[in-house]
C-alpha cells in the first residue's frame, strides 16, 4: 500500500538537525561560502568579520534571481559534482545555528539589477525553539513543516544597481552567536585553518618553489583536460588584514626545501591528479608536525588528514620528512559530507591504490636522496682522510706499525667508495671523482706500502728515498669537498638520538646520560677520542635506523 | 557635558573647508585616502568626502559621555559598522575597522573594550579628531585595573608616534588633521600654561594678550588657540612631521558652545636630530585672525587691532604657507 507524504511529513527542525551534524565548527561553515565562490569561478575571495559578523566577497560569476530561488532549495543542487566542490545544496544553511541572519547579494552580467536573498536564522531558530518548548510542555500544537518555516523567512528582492555594483556575490552573516565569534575573531586561527583548506596559491615570497609547483600542477592537469584552481584570499579579522597564502615556507625546512618532486596519480584508465612534495634537505622530520607529510585536496580543498595518509607510505620516517600534497581533480571522486574522506565507490578504491605507487616514488625519492647525500658526505671524509694521511705518513716513515694502520686507513677509504660505487649509491655528477679518489688512494697505498718495503730492507735508504713519493700531485688532484650540510656532530649521548629524530622519553634520556658517564666517556680517553666515538656510534645508529625503513 | 557634535556649521565647515582641500590633495597625491576618526553612526563627515576615502578606522564609544563598560548596550557601534559596511558593499570603501570605545581610551591602552587590538594597518591620510570633551582636563583611562589620568592631547602624541612607526619606503608621509575643541580653558590651566610658555614667542604672545584683553571668553580662545599651538607643534615635531597650521575656524554651535576648528598638514621631514623643523612664522600665526562662521559662510574675525589677516579659503592658505613651498613639494 503506497502512502502519501505531505510537506507536514518534514519537520523543519531538520535545517537544525542537518547543519548542526555537518557544520559543528563555524570554520567549517565560513569554508562552504568560500567553496561556493570557487565554484563560481572565483579568483579573489574576501573575508571580513567585523566583531559579531562575517562577511564574504566573490568576483565569481554572481547570481540571477533564478539561481537564487535555487539555492533556497534543501539537498537539492544544480551544482556538477564532477566540477564543482559543493554540491549538496546544504551549504547555504551552514551558518544556520550559528547567527541570526544570512544576506546574500549577487549580481550576474546577464541582469541589470542585483538581487538580494534574506535568511531570518533568528525568526526561524525562535519559532523552533517555542515549538519544542510547547513539546516539552505537552501543549500540542502544529508542527512546524520545512515549507512553511522556509517560505516565512525567506526573502528575495530585486535591489537597486547602487546597492550593490560589482559583478559576483557578497555574503553577510549578521549576529554571530558569541559562542562562536569568539573563535572567529581570533585571526591566526582563522587564518590557519583556511590556508590549509582552500585552494589559495603558494606564497612567492616566502617559498622558493611556489611558481614551479603552481606552473608544473597547472600544466599537468592541462594535459589531461583538468583545472588546477587557485584563488587570492583577503582575511580581515577587525583591524588585521592579510593576503592568505598556503602555509609552506622556506623555513620549515632545516636549511631549505629541495626541489619539488612531482608524481601524476594515474592508472591505466584514469587520471586521478597530481602528487607533489618537496623532501627536507637535512635528513629530518619537518619541524611542523601540522605540515608534516602529504595532504589530500579535492579541487584545493582539504580532505581528511595528514596523518591519514601516511599509511601508504610505510614507516612515517620518510613521510615526516616531506612537505606536499595530494592534488585530486578527477571529477568522480567526490569528497564525503564533512570532507574526511571520498565518498565509497569502485574509484575510490582505484585511487588508493595508485597512492601505494606514489607513497613508493616518494619513498624512493627519499631514499635515493638519504644514500646519495651519504655518498656526499663519504666522498667529503675520504677526501679529508686522504689529505691528513698524506701530510703525516712520511713522519711514520721509520715507524712500520703506524704506516701499516696507515695502509688500513686507505684501504678502507677505497674499499668503501668502491662498495657505494657498485651498489650505485653516489650521485651521477660524483661518480668521476669518486673513481679519482679510488685511484688516488691505491696510489697512496703504494707509496706507503713501498716504505714498508724498504723500511724491511734497508732502512737508511728510505730517507734517500722519500722525495720520489708523489704526495704533491696526488693533493692536487683530490676533488673539491661538496657537502656543506651534513647531520649534527653529537656532544653527548642524547644528541645522536635527537640528531636522529628518534623519539625518547625523559626517563630513557636519564638512563642514557648515565650510560653515556658511565661507559661511554669511561672508555674513552680524550674528548677527541670522545667525539668520535660518538661520530662512530650515530653513524651506526643511523644506518640501523635505515636497513629497518 | 553637552554634546555638540552635529550640527548645520558643522556641515558648513566638512563641505566648504575642509572638502576643497581633501579633494586638492587627493589629485595631488593620487591616491584614496586612509581616515581615521570619530564619525558617529551618522557618518555625515565620511558621505561628504567619501570620493577621496577608500579605508576607514573609527572609533565609537557606547553611551557618551559615560565612561565604557561592557554592559552598556552596543547600539551605537553595530550601526556605524552597518553605516560602514553599506558603503563596502556599495564598493565606496575598501575597508573599515570600528574600535568600540573612546578613542583616547583604545588608543592609549592599546586595545578597545571588546579587546580587539589597536592596529593601523598603515598611514592614515585625514585624522577627523572632533574632541567632544575637554582637551585641557586629564581623563581616566583604566589600564589593567588601574586608572590613570591622561590628556586628551596625548591621544594625538600616541598616533603621531604610531603614524611615524609605520614603515612606509617609497613615498614619504603626508596627511591632514582636523582637530576640534571646546573653546574652553579652565584657570588653573591657563595658569600652567603660562608658567610652561618658555619660548619667548610664546611669553610674548601671552603678554600681548594680557594688554589687549581682559580675562574675558576672547582671552581665553585665544589662550587656547597658543596652548594647543604650542602642544601639537611639539608633538608633530618631535615625530618627525612638520606641522602646518592653517587658519582656525572659531564659532559658537547651535548649542551655545564655542568651538575651535583646527587644520594642522602634517610633512614627513626626517631630520638626524629625530626632530623635524617647524617652518611657520609662529608670530604671524599666533596672531592671526580667527575664521568664523557667517550666514552660512567662513568669514574673518577680528578679535583685536593688532591681529594679522588670514586667507579664508582653505586651499590657498594652504599653497601659501611655508611647508607647501619648502617641502610638499619636495617629496
Amino acid at each position: 500500500m503506497s502512502i502519501e507524504i505531505t510537506e507536514h511529513d518534514i519537520g523543519a527542525e531538520i535545517i537544525s538537525i542537518l547543519t548542526k551534524g555537518m557544520y559543528p565548527d563555524p570554520l567549517d561553515a565560513l569554508r562552504e561560502y568560500v567553496q561556493n565562490s570557487v565554484d563560481a569561478n572565483a579568483k579573489k575571495i574576501d573575508i571580513k568579520v567585523h566583531g559579531n559578523s562575517i562577511i564574504v566577497e566573490d568576483d565569481g560569476y554572481g547570481m540571477d534571481d533564478k539561481i537564487m530561488r535555487k539555492a533556497i532549495r534543501v539537498g537539492i543542487s544544480d551544482k556538477n559534482p564532477k566540477n564543482d566542490v559543493g554540491f549538496r545544496g546544504i551549504g547555504i544553511y551552514s551558518s544556520f545555528h550559528l547567527c541570526d541572519k544570512l544576506s546574500i547579494y549577487s549580481k550576474s552580467s546577464n541582469t541589470t539589477n542585483p538581487f538580494l536573498l534574506i535568511f531570518d536564522f533568528k525568526s526561524m531558530k525562535d519559532l523552533l525553539e517555542k515549538q519544542q518548548i510547547n513539546r516539552l510542555k505537552g501543549i500540542s500544537s502544529k508542527l512546524i513543516n520545512l515549507q512553511s518555516i522556509l517560505q516565512n523567512n525567506i526573502e528575495l528582492e530585486n535591489i537597486n544597481i547602487e546597492e550593490f555594483p560589482k559583478i559576483g556575490t557578497r555574503i553577510e552573516i549578521d549576529g554571530l552567536n558569541s559562542n562562536f565569534f569568539q573563535s572567529i575573531s581570533r585571526f591566526e586561527e582563522v587564518a590557519e585553518y583556511l590556508r590549509q583548506v582552500i585552494p589559495v596559491h603558494f606564497d612567492l615570497n616566502k617559498f622558493r618553489w611556489a611558481k614551479i609547483i603552481e606552473n608544473t600542477i597547472t600544466e599537468i592537469c592541462k594535459k589531461h583536460k583538468a583545472e588546477f584552481k587557485l584563488v587570492n584570499l583577503n582575511l580581515q579579522v577587525n583591524n588585521r588584514t592579510e593576503e592568505l597564502f598556503r602555509p609552506y615556507t622556506d623555513e620549515q625546512f632545516e636549511n631549505m626545501p629541495l626541489e619539488p618532486y612531482f608524481k601524476e596519480i594515474k592508472n591505466k584508465e584514469y587520471f586521478f591528479g597530481v602528487t607533489w612534495g618537496c623532501l627536507n634537505s637535512a635528513r629530518k622530520k619537518i619541524s611542523d608536525k601540522d605540515l608534516r607529510g602529504f595532504l589530500v585536496r579535492k579541487q584545493g580543498f582539504a580532505i581528511g588528514k595528514r596523518s591519514d595518509i601516511s599509511k601508504y607510505f610505510g614507516r612515517t620516517t620518510y613521510f615526516d620528512r616531506y612537505i606536499g600534497e595530494i592534488i585530486v581533480v578527477h571529477p568522480n571522486l567526490l569528497p564525503n559530507a564533512p570532507r574526511t574522506d571520498f565518498e565509497a565507490s569502485l574509484l575510490k578504491t582505484m585511487f588508493y591504490e595508485t597512492l601505494n605507487e606514489v607513497a613508493f616514488y616518494f619513498n624512493k625519492k627519499a631514499d635515493n636522496y638519504q644514500e646519495y647525500t651519504k655518498g656526499d658526505e663519504e666522498l667529503d671524509e675520504s677526501i679529508i682522510k686522504l689529505r691528513e694521511i698524506e701530510g703525516s705518513f712520511l713522519f711514520f716513515s721509520e715507524n712500520t706499525e703506524e704506516l701499516i694502520n696507515k695502509i688500513i686507513e686507505v684501504r678502507n677509504i677505497y674499499e668503501q667508495i668502491q662498495g657505494r660505487l657498485k651498489r650505485d649509491v653516489i650521485r651521477k655528477g660524483r661518480r668521476k671523482e669518486a673513481i679519482t679518489i679510488i685511484k688516488l688512494a691505491k696510489s697512496l697505498e703504494k707509496d706507503i706500502q713501498g716504505l714498508i718495503n724498504k723500511s724491511k730492507t734497508n732502512r737508511k735508504e728510505i730517507t734517500d728515498k722519500m722525495p720520489e713519493v708523489k704526495s704533491i700531485e696526488r693533493l692536487r688532484k683530490l676533488p673539491e669537498i661538496r657537502v656543506k650540510m651534513k647531520l649534527k656532530e653529537p656532544k653527548c649521548l642524547n644528541d645522536i638520538f635527537s640528531n636522529l629524530d628518534i623519539l625518547i622519553t625523559e626517563q630513557m634520556k636519564k638512563i642514557l646520560n648515565l650510560i653515556d658517564e658511565k661507559f661511554l666517556q669511561d672508555s674513552t680517553n680524550n674528548k677527541n677520542e670522545y667525539q668520535l666515538a660518538l661520530r662512530d656510534l650515530q653513524k651506526q645508529i643511523e644506518e640501523e635506523n635505515d636497513e629497518r625503513l | 557635558m553637552r554634546d555638540y557634535r552635529d550640527h548645520s556649521l558643522k556641515q558648513i565647515i566638512r563641505e566648504q573647508w575642509c572638502k576643497p582641500l581633501i579633494k586638492y590633495i587627493n589629485e595631488k597625491l593620487k591616491y584614496k585616502f586612509l581616515y581615521l576618526g570619530l564619525p558617529s553612526p551618522e557618518i555625515r563627515d565620511l558621505l561628504n568626502w567619501i570620493d577621496y576615502i577608500d579605508e576607514v578606522i573609527a572609533f565609537m564609544c557606547r553611551q557618551y559621555p559615560v565612561p565604557s563598560s561592557i554592559s552598556q548596550p552596543k547600539t551605537k557601534v553595530i550601526e556605524l559598522e552597518k553605516q560602514l559596511n553599506a558603503l563596502e558593499r556599495k564598493g565606496a570603501l575598501k575597508r573599515f575597522t570600528v574600535y568600540d570605545g573612546y578613542i583616547e581610551e583604545v588608543v592609549l591602552k592599546g586595545s578597545d573594550i571588546a579587546g580587539n587590538p589597536f592596529n593601523q594597518s598603515g598611514v592614515v591620510t585625514i585624522y577627523n579628531l572632533d574632541f567632544c570633551n575637554n582637551i585641557t582636563t586629564p581623563l581616566p583611562v583604566e589600564i589593567n585595573g588601574r586608572t590613570h589620568y591622561f590628556y586628551k592631547s596625548e591621544t594625538i602624541r600616541k598616533l603621531l608616534e604610531i603614524q611615524r612607526d609605520i614603515a612606509l619606503k617609497e613615498k614619504s608621509k603626508k596627511f591632514i588633521m582636523f582637530l576640534t575643541v571646546h573653546s574652553d580653558f579652565l584657570n588653573e590651566e591657563k595658569k600652567l600654561f603660562e608658567a610652561q610658555a618658555k619660548d619667548s614667542e610664546l611669553k610674548d604672545f601671552i603678554s600681548l594678550i594680557d594688554r589687549e584683553l581682559k580675562d574675558d571668553w576672547r582671552k581665553k580662545i585665544k589662550l587656547l588657540k597658543g596652548y594647543i599651538f604650542n602642544i601639537i607643534k611639539t608633538f608633530f615635531c618631535s615625530c618627525n612631521f612638520t606641522p602646518e597650521f592653517l587658519p582656525i575656524i572659531n564659532y559658537k554651535n547651535d548649542k551655545g558652545t564655542w568651538l575651535m576648528h583646527f587644520t594642522i598638514i602634517g610633512i614627513e621631514n626626517k631630520n638626524p636630530s629625530g626632530i623635524a623643523p617647524y617652518l611657520q612664522n609662529i608670530n604671524n600665526f599666533l596672531n592671526q585672525k580667527f575664521l568664523t562662521i557667517e550666514d552660512g559662510k567662513i568669514i574673518p574675525k577680528t578679535i583685536t587691532k593688532s591681529e594679522c589677516d588670514c586667507i579664508s579659503n582653505l586651499v590657498d592658505a594652504f599653497q601659501n604657507s611655508e611647508g607647501y613651498r619648502q617641502i610638499w613639494n619636495r617629496k
